[in-house]
């Protein structure tokens, strides 16, 4: 009798394309190693990419988006299947670094802004609460493009904010990293207000009280009290605010374009690469976004106030 | 004196009350929940701010609406204890308590660190964060920073409320050393007749968000005509003093205007003041002294009020007793059969007493 097949060691299998299709311009079948259980769904995957991811790459170019971009037409797929090796080039670093500022200095931005929003929308009964609590939650729902859209023609030469600026001397935000920073504060807003404002109307009013009747004022019990306790509160608005200024892409696209070492992010670096069809360097910056975001959100549901991790 | 008059409308509640309470000892606000007491306490603290409002402690005008003064919450020299003990979940007990403490201006300071940790116990428990606490602890750490940031008026908003029994006869001695060591007057806002009875010597009574009445406590409870008298538990609070000691049957004897109780007791010292609450369901009358009852105490009085109790089968007389009032709730029945009337001398039979202090 033969031996049943060990379904848990590694085995390798042969991959064939889908009957009426090639994978691209490899010749002949790859060699994979994969663990047994994987071999289905893996099987199903490369199909996928096969079928729609890459096939989908090249009527896509026929948009403005690449055009607007300044890339050019891709050549025919040749190098989609080349083992990733480290292809980091200076541009990519150098959109790693204004990625990491941008994300600081807007993270820096949202908590000075966003702490005083979310204390009034917390504690205030004011009727302006319901409309101005829409307001800053609205990038959570509106396409990025259009927020950027707005924020375009507002900070453009004949915009309200435009004018403002150039008549402050400091000349048109779009297009420049202080554009970026604007326009990343406002998309950002919704993550870093919510977060904190649920803090604080989760201690509520009594430590206030209770700080008022041990003789401290107003200000005093904000900072001494107010802002410690909400201080999970605050931790996760400010990691929130962070990633999701990493990963931000339609609002940048809309107001920074893509000029190396001010606006071109990592985000549209990537995207520079995979309509360049450099997919290695596309895979490296991607791969660590996702490394790094999910590294970040873990850190946050990890979180334990009572332990004090942080 | 503590002079007070607010008021303040909701929807649906209004408070209109104005009280005149002496600045030293334990007044007490009483009444149902929802009578507007708390309310009352918070507008004293300034955390409620009332349509119009005057408040005097002592000579010190904290609030006057007439005049536009209203002096913010952390100016007034207060200390307020909630229902729930709200320390500071950040700060370990020592930077709760210090909190209040670093904010008075040291020449205020009227009970020093050591006196203070000492007085509510809580000195093994400065470096532990308050979430380790068990509920009495935490209310004595409250009590302690309340203390701390030297009031002129203390404010205590049911402090035994969210405590269970065992709990409560932990701290109720704290409150009562508080009492009798620092001369702070304290408003103690509470619906329980037992703690009332214990700590308060002044009883401000609220209903509908109005003042009943207000006096004495040993006198507002020796009324027939107030809400006080038709609560199951209605019953007086006398004062008295240890006279003398029964060794070889372990009793006290408890001296008060009008006569004399035993009550089975440790050892105390003679001259000793002794709180005593006799309830109406505890005492009973006769028409002449019973020799062959068991009961132990008996005391000549004479009737000088009958009424009706809230049960239609009861009525409330309240009894004088050569200075000392004491109430008793019997049946309309034993009132016609003994052929009671305002007037009547009597023998009251007590057959219990609870010694509070």
């Amino acid at each position: 009798m033969a031996p049943a097949p060990n379904w848990l060691a590694p085995q390798q299998y042969r991959v064939e394309p889908p009957p009426n299709r090639s994978f691209a311009d490899h010749a002949g079948p790859t060699k994979i190693t994969i663990s047994a259980q994987m071999r289905n769904r893996t099987v199903r995957f490369l199909r996928i990419i096969e079928c729609e991811g890459v096939g989908m790459l090249g009527p896509r170019s026929q948009y403005g988006v690449r055009g607007r971009l300044g890339c050019h037409a891709p050549e025919p797929i040749t190098t989609s299947r080349r083992v990733p090796k480290m292809v980091i080039s200076p541009d990519d670093w150098s959109a790693v670094r204004l990625t990491l500022a941008l994300a600081g200095v807007v993270t820096a931005s949202l908590l000075l802004l966003a702490t005083p929003i979310a204390w009034w929308l917390a504690h205030s009964s004011s009727r302006w609460r319901g409309p101005i609590s829409a307001l800053v939650t609205l990038p959570l729902v509106l396409p990025p493009t259009v927020l950027g859209f707005y924020l375009l023609v507002a900070m453009g030469s004949n915009g309200p904010i435009g004018r403002l600026t150039q008549a402050l001397g400091l000349g048109l935000l779009p297009f420049h990293f202080s554009g970026l920073v604007v326009a990343s504060v406002l998309y950002s807003m919704p993550f870093v207000v919510q977060p904190i404002r649920n803090a604080f109307e989760a201690s509520g009013k009594r430590p206030l009280e209770v700080a008022a009747c041990l003789h401290a004022s107003p200000l005093d019990a904000f900072f001494r009290v107010a802002l410690p306790l909400a201080r999970p509160g605050l931790l996760i608005g400010a990691i929130l605010g962070f990633a999701h200024t990493l990963g931000e892409f339609g609002v940048v696209l809309m107001i920074g374009g893509n000029i190396p070492g001010e606006t071109r992010v990592l985000s549209m670096q990537i995207y520079n690469h995979v309509e360049a069809l450099e997919y290695s360097q596309a895979h490296w910056l991607a791969g660590a976004l996702m490394a790094i975001s999910f590294l970040v959100l873990m850190a946050i549901y990890l979180y334990d106030p009572k332990r004090r991790m942080f | 004196m503590i002079r007070a008059r607010f008021v303040l409308a909701y929807s649906g509640f209004r408070l209109q009350a104005a009280l005149e309470v002496p600045s030293q000892g334990v007044t007490a606000l009483f009444g149902p929940s929802g009578c507007g007491k708390s309310t009352l306490l918070r507008c004293v603290a300034g955390l409620e701010r009332s349509a119009s409002g005057f408040l005097q402690v002592n000579a010190e005008t904290w609030q006057d609406d007439t005049q536009q003064i209203f002096l913010p919450t952390h100016r007034r020299l207060l200390g307020f204890v909630f229902q729930e003990p709200s320390l500071f979940a950040h700060l370990d007990v020592r930077r709760n308590l210090l909190f209040g403490y670093a904010r008075t201006p040291a020449a205020q300071r009227k009970i020093s660190w050591d006196r203070a940790v000492d007085l509510l116990d809580v000195g093994s428990l400065l470096h532990r964060m308050p979430d380790g606490l068990s509920g009495g602890e935490r209310q004595r750490v409250a009590i302690a920073r309340a203390v701390l940031a030297a009031p002129r008026l203390l404010l205590m908003d049911e402090p035994l409320a969210a405590l269970d029994a065992q709990r409560k006869r932990e701290i109720l001695p704290f409150l009562e050393r508080l009492q009798q060591e620092l001369s702070i007057p304290v408003l103690y806002v509470s619906h329980q007749a037992d703690e009332v009875s214990r700590l308060a010597n002044h009883l401000v009574l609220l209903r509908d968000g109005q003042v009943v009445a207000s006096g004495p406590l040993t006198q507002m409870l020796a009324r027939l005509d107030l809400p006080t008298a038709e609560d199951e538990d209605a019953g007086v609070v006398i004062e008295s003093r240890v006279a003398g000691h029964d060794e070889r049957y372990h009793l006290v004897r408890l001296e008060f205007p009008g006569g004399h109780i035993f009550v089975g007791r440790e050892a105390v010292a003679i001259g000793q003041p002794v709180r005593l609450r006799i309830q109406a369901r505890d005492v009973s009358v006769a028409l002449s002294e019973h020799h062959d009852s068991s009961i132990l105490n008996r005391i000549p009085a004479t009737i000088v009020e009958l009424a009706s109790a809230s049960n239609p089968a009861n009525a409330m007389i309240r009894l004088e007793a050569g200075g000392t009032t004491l109430l008793a709730r019997i049946t309309h029945r034993s009132v016609e059969q003994l052929q009671l009337t305002t007037g009547s001398k009597v023998w009251a039979q007590i057959k219990a007493v609870a010694v509070l202090q």
